[in-house]
């Protein structure tokens, strides 16, 4: 007289270290438990990003949440070999975090606002990093940043994470546009040689 | 839409440091994609300095997030999964495909152009729920009037799956009764487009409790709930008609597991018009009067002329 379907219960069994592969071929599948495991492997990193970006507790967890699910539905479209799959996501957090800022420079169009873009904080070595291989690569991109001499890595910083172009920089710091062009070719060519001489590719 | 500029292999890697780093304004930033989709040069500078950029990334301190925006991020990619967004969820419905990502572009910029990086597609301003609902195929068969009434039972079922959709689905057993559910949905939706079916909402008084009922002309009832609480032992739910002043009248049992889902299927001697469908908790499958609270009811109203 009746008919039942009900939901099989499956229990996760993964292991605690899943690879990162894992974990995307877990994403594509539609599997909330990968989804969990991505965001307590890389929020922090994920939220420190946004939050250095925007400036902004609560539009940096907006920014790390339209990230993680970007990821969640775009998985598939991650391409193996085009940089790990840590760097995809955090190239996510870092688009949509740098759109977030231009929206809102477009809207409250003020130069001489003081947000992060104008003081840029001091790139340091993290201290409540809990991954130890990411503690040791972010130390030794941030002693390579410190080699670079301060117009480089304020150009870059102004760029990279102020969200600016060229021609803004230029008005912001009062150089001239060629100079800020060969500030950020020179800040990274820098950057590259001090990292290769640390041993990271 | 301006059209971007043409411009050499020599200027892209000269722009390609501003490039990476999103320096650019956005003409010339257009024209470097431009160059880069089409030329068939590797322009491996581009990928290196690129790299470079990213490594940037590596060195900014982390920070904690509130414990909240998990709790926000879970919801929301399991409200993903029973609405058809995820592409591992959209088989039935007409949900948007995965995004195809034609020609990567190595070291791209965050920027307002598609991005390799970011082959996600849109999501900021979600398209209106109905829409996003497997819709059972025998609606395109279903008359204009037809339609119009199954779509506002598709929309009645939307906010259903919407209002559940936010509610602390964080585990797999949460997806997996987010999935029963969406099928279950989708099988009454189907009865309900057929000539002479009614369809209730069922639903607790405290909300925590809902569902779809459709009768067919037949008298075939199917039911689509969440949010039950488990049967154990002999316990059963069971669903009663109750006609005008009538006595309820018991149609069928079903058991429900620790998902709180349930897709049931029982039978309705005589289907009225304006009958209330209703389900109890009972002790025992077999009753013939409710002995139980009832947790959920409704009014079946007619779908089709």
């Amino acid at each position: 007289m009746s008919d039942v379907q009900r939901a099989p219960t499956t229990v996760s069994d993964d292991p605690p270290d899943l690879s990162d592969e894992a974990i995307l071929a877990g994403l594509i599948a539609g599997r909330l438990d990968a989804l969990d495991s991505f965001y307590e492997r890389y929020r922090t990193m994920a939220y420190g990003i946004a939050r250095r970006i925007t400036a902004d507790d609560a539009l940096a967890e907006d920014v790390v949440q339209e990230a993680f699910l970007g990821a969640w539905r775009g998985a598939a479209g991650y391409v193996a070999g085009r940089g790990s799959v840590k760097t995809w996501l955090l190239s996510i957090v870092h688009h949509r975090a740098i759109d977030t800022v231009r929206r809102r420079r477009a809207v409250s169009d003020l130069p001489d606002e003081t947000d992060g873009a104008q003081t840029p904080e001091p790139l340091v070595a993290p201290d409540i990093w809990n991954e130890v291989s990411a503690r040791l690569d972010g130390a030794v991109v941030s002693e390579a940043l410190a080699t670079l001499p301060e117009a480089q890595r304020s150009a870059l910083e102004l760029a990279y994470f102020g969200g600016l172009s060229q021609t803004e920089i230029a008005m912001r710091t009062g150089a001239p546009l060629g100079t800020v062009k060969s500030r950020i070719r020179l800040g990274l060519l820098g950057l590259r040689r001090e990292l290769e001489m640390r041993g990271m590719p | 839409m301006t059209q971007p500029r043409t411009i050499s292999c020599d200027e892209v890697r000269d722009l390609a440091p501003l490039f990476v780093t999103g320096a650019l304004e956005p003409l010339d930033e257009a024209a470097v994609r431009e160059h880069l989709l089409t030329c068939a040069e590797a322009h491996d500078e581009v990928a290196e300095f690129g790299a470079t950029a990213q490594a940037l990334l590596e060195a900014v301190e982390p920070a904690e997030p509130s414990a909240g925006l998990r709790d926000r991020l879970l919801a929301a990619a399991a409200a993903d999964l029973a609405e058809g967004r995820h592409p591992a969820a959209a088989r039935v419905g007409d949900a948007p495909a995965a995004p195809a990502v034609d020609r990567v572009i190595p070291g791209a910029p965050a920027g307002a152009a598609p991005s390799a990086f970011d082959a996600a597609p849109a999501f900021v301003a979600p398209a209106p729920v109905p829409a996003q609902l497997p819709a059972p195929a025998p609606i395109a068969l279903a008359s204009r009037r037809q339609t119009n009434v199954l779509r506002a039972a598709l929309a009645l079922a939307a906010v259903v799956i919407v209002a559940l959709g936010g509610v602390g689905l964080q585990m797999q057993r949460d997806l997996q009764a987010a999935q029963a559910y969406r099928e279950g949905v989708n099988s009454v939706l189907t009865l309900a487009a057929q000539p002479g079916s009614q369809a209730a909402l069922l639903a607790a008084d405290d909300g925590s409790v809902s569902g779809l009922g459709v009768m067919g002309a037949d008298g075939t009832v199917k039911i689509a709930m969440r949010g039950l609480a488990a049967t154990t032992g002999s316990e059963v739910y069971t669903a009663w008609a109750i006609s005008g002043t009538g006595a309820p009248v018991a149609i069928g049992d079903f058991t429900v597991g620790g998902d709180g889902t349930a897709v049931a299927t029982v039978h309705a001697p005589a289907p009225a018009p304006g009958v209330v469908l209703a389900l109890t908790l009972e002790p025992h499958a077999g009753a013939s009067t409710p002995t139980g609270p009832i947790v959920a009811k409704g009014v079946a109203k007619p779908t089709t002329g």
